[in-house]
């Protein structure tokens, strides 16, 4: 039974807390040792340029250099060394900032530790891997996407047309009603009827609509 | 035949005698016709002279009256000029005045009766004393009365010596001097009536002019005080916008330091917590009591972390500092819409690649907050859009719901509560920013914050260097 060859973690983190917890529970794992620790950007550079490590868990809330720069410095000193971005922000924003920076891992502190030793032992095989948690937030937008209408603008009056445009362009009803030089009421009645026909419910559909239609 | 001859001699000789006598009274008549020739001629010489002497004295008096400007001088030449011409002792031109009674004649008459006569528009002719008795008149003496409307106004009186004094030329001449003294007095007095009134108009006009000029002086201080207190009142309005900027803005700092102190040291203590429990639960065997205590202990942790997460978040959404607005919308937007299970959408137009200064980022969002605080609390809404557009030099912010909407300044208590509103507006107008509000019951409501983009857009490193290094 020969002692496998264990993955070698380096740990970048400025509380010294979350180091040393961090430090014991992947110790604890078979296949993987911490190798280092950094409380800072330029230590994380430093022992990733000498320690060889296989993986860094880089916080990317640090005081001075951000995670995003040191991912960013490791991975162009180091390019074997793979990093995983470890943070308590699950928004979409940073996990693609960071993936942008070089990462390949974005783990959340909130969730188990079986997620961070999965994400480890993922990177180190040379695969993607993003917080199971935060998925779905990653992509929001693309889940939603404006349905191409089937016959654009066919069926609209070109004065519904003419609403909707202005609609979609971010104008107020007054604007509209003053644009077009007709009264509120009418505004509101066009629009109803235009969203009505091209089966909007909200402004943001509208918005869409109009972006499928070229409008924008 | 002789007595024939004699009485026929006798009858030639009658004739040739009565023809002498009719020649003689011929020339008789000749000579008187001649006569009369002559006297005519002599008269109308005289008349000649008379009138040549009229027209020089009519011509000396209206030079002599002229230039005259003061009645009384004008009276005293007109005498002197008449009383040469006639060559009268004496010319009197004597005022009479409405009162009447008392006209000052120039000696002593029978006044009274002098006075009715003249009144009575008649003139007084006096021959020389010797040829009519008179008990005080020594020359003769004629007194011209000149009435103007039905009124006696005055009366001029030669005292006479050497030409015949009722000679009806020299009557005439002394009623046309009184006509013309009369009426260069009358001219005289109309004259300095005019100055006079002139004068007083030239004096009301100085008054008035001295008033407008205090007047405008007075007004001139009055527009440069108000000036001054509409700079001073614009200082003091900088001064609070400045104020409320820096008070905002250092509500914001605050708000940003506490959230990382919660996110970084609170949160970071409660992963390491966290990290020991997971530590215990490795080291504690399975279906112990210990264990399920363990197991209790991780999801009470996980259940703070979250809270922890969320008042970070609630205090400052760390992504407005290192993602920008458009990236806190939409975590603003899904987290408001998952919390209050009302379906919203958010969505942004030309905002990518386009960097906005921070304190405009952060009053958005800020405004984005309190939009959909409201929507939450009183509209009863089922959709929401958030809108994120910068278009036309302008970027537009706009929360719209399809609830119940209101009747915008109904004056009601369910009306939207116009102390937040209120507070949302001058958020706006921190930023250089216009908020509109539009609502009809039944239709829903939009809130609208438009900023021009000169105002928007960050300009230079600087504004953007809270956002790129927030850790400084």
């Amino acid at each position: 039974m020969a002692s496998v060859t264990k993955l070698r973690i380096l740990i970048v983190d400025d509380h010294p807390l979350v180091r040393e917890g961090l430090k014991r529970l992947i110790n604890e794992q078979p296949d993987m040792l911490v190798a280092g620790e950094a409380g800072d950007g330029h230590e994380a550079l430093r022992f990733a340029k000498q320690g060889m490590p296989d993986v860094a868990l880089v916080d990317i809330w640090m005081p001075g250099l951000d995670g995003a720069r040191v991912t960013q410095m490791i991975t162009d000193a180091c390019p074997q060394v793979k990093v995983i971005a470890l943070t308590r922000h699950d928004d979409g924003g940073f996990v693609r900032k960071l993936l942008e920076a070089g990462a390949t891992g974005y783990v959340l502190k909130q969730s188990a530790l079986s997620e961070l030793t999965r994400a480890v032992r993922a990177v180190a095989a040379g695969q993607q891997f993003v917080d199971a948690s935060i998925l779905g937030a990653v992509t929001p937008s693309q889940s939603n996407p404006a349905e191409p209408p089937a016959a654009p603008e066919a069926a609209l009056s070109s004065q519904e047309q003419t609403v909707l445009r202005l609609v979609a362009a971010a104008y107020t009803l007054q604007e509209i009603a003053t644009s077009l030089s007709i009264d509120l009421a009418e505004v509101l009645a066009t629009r109803a009827a235009a969203m009505t026909k091209a089966g909007l419910a909200t402004r943001t559909d509208v918005v869409r609509y109009a972006q499928a239609c070229g409008w924008l | 035949m002789a007595l024939r001859a004699r009485s026929a001699e006798l009858k030639n000789l009658r004739q040739a005698n009565a023809d002498l006598e009719d020649a003689r009274r011929a020339a008789l008549n000749l000579m008187e016709d001649a006569v009369e020739s002559r006297r005519q001629v002599e008269e109308l010489n005289r008349q000649l002279r008379v009138t040549a002497a009229s027209d020089r004295f009519r011509a000396a008096l209206a030079d002599a009256l002229r230039s005259l400007g003061d009645p009384v001088q004008i009276q005293a030449v007109a005498c002197r000029v008449l009383a040469k011409h006639l060559a009268a002792d004496r010319v009197s031109y004597a005022d009479i005045h409405a009162d009447g009674e008392a006209a000052v004649l120039p000696r002593e008459f029978d006044a009274a009766a002098l006075m009715a006569e003249l009144r009575a528009g008649r003139t007084i002719v006096l021959p020389e004393t010797g040829s009519e008795p008179s008990p005080v008149q020594q020359d003769s003496f004629i007194a011209v009365p000149l009435v103007k409307d039905g009124r006696l106004v005055a009366a001029l009186c030669v005292s006479h010596c050497a030409s015949p004094a009722s000679a009806p030329q020299a009557i005439e001449l002394v009623r046309e001097t009184a006509e013309r003294t009369w009426a260069a007095v009358e001219r005289a007095r109309a004259e300095e009536a005019l100055r006079q009134s002139e004068e007083r108009l030239r004096r009301l006009n100085d008054a008035l002019e001295e008033r407008i000029r205090e007047r405008t002086s007075e007004l001139a201080g009055a527009n440069a005080s108000l000036q001054l207190e509409v700079r001073e009142r614009r200082a003091a309005e900088n001064e609070i916008k400045a104020l409320f900027t820096r008070l905002v803005s250092a509500q914001e700092d605050e708000r940003r330091r506490i959230a990382r102190d919660v996110h970084d040291q609170l949160g970071q203590q409660m992963t390491a917590v966290r990290i020991n429990l997971e530590e215990l639960q490795l080291r504690t065997d399975i279906d112990t009591p210990c264990a399920e205590s363990v197991e209790r202990t991780m999801r009470l942790a996980e259940e703070l972390d979250h809270s922890i997460d969320f008042l970070a978040w609630e205090l400052r959404p760390a992504a407005l500092d290192h993602l920008g607005l458009p990236a806190a919308l939409a975590r603003l937007v899904g987290g408001w819409s998952e919390r209050f299970q009302v379906r919203a959408d958010y969505d942004t137009v030309g905002i990518d690649g386009v960097r906005l200064r921070s304190d405009v980022e952060a009053n958005l969002y800020r405004l984005a907050q309190e939009a959909l605080h409201n929507v939450y609390k009183h509209a009863r809404a089922t959709h929401v859009s958030v809108l994120l557009e910068r278009r036309d030099h302008r970027l537009v912010l706009m929360v719209e719901d399809n609830g119940r909407g209101f009747a915008i300044d109904d004056g009601s208590p369910e009306a939207v509560p116009s102390l937040g509103l209120v507070s949302m507006r001058e958020r706006a107008a921190l930023v250089g920013g216009e908020l509109t509000i539009e609502s009809t019951p039944g239709f829903g409501t939009t809130v609208t914050v438009r900023v021009p983009t000169a105002d928007a857009d960050a300009t230079s490193h600087g504004q953007c260097d809270e956002a790129t290094h927030p850790h400084r």
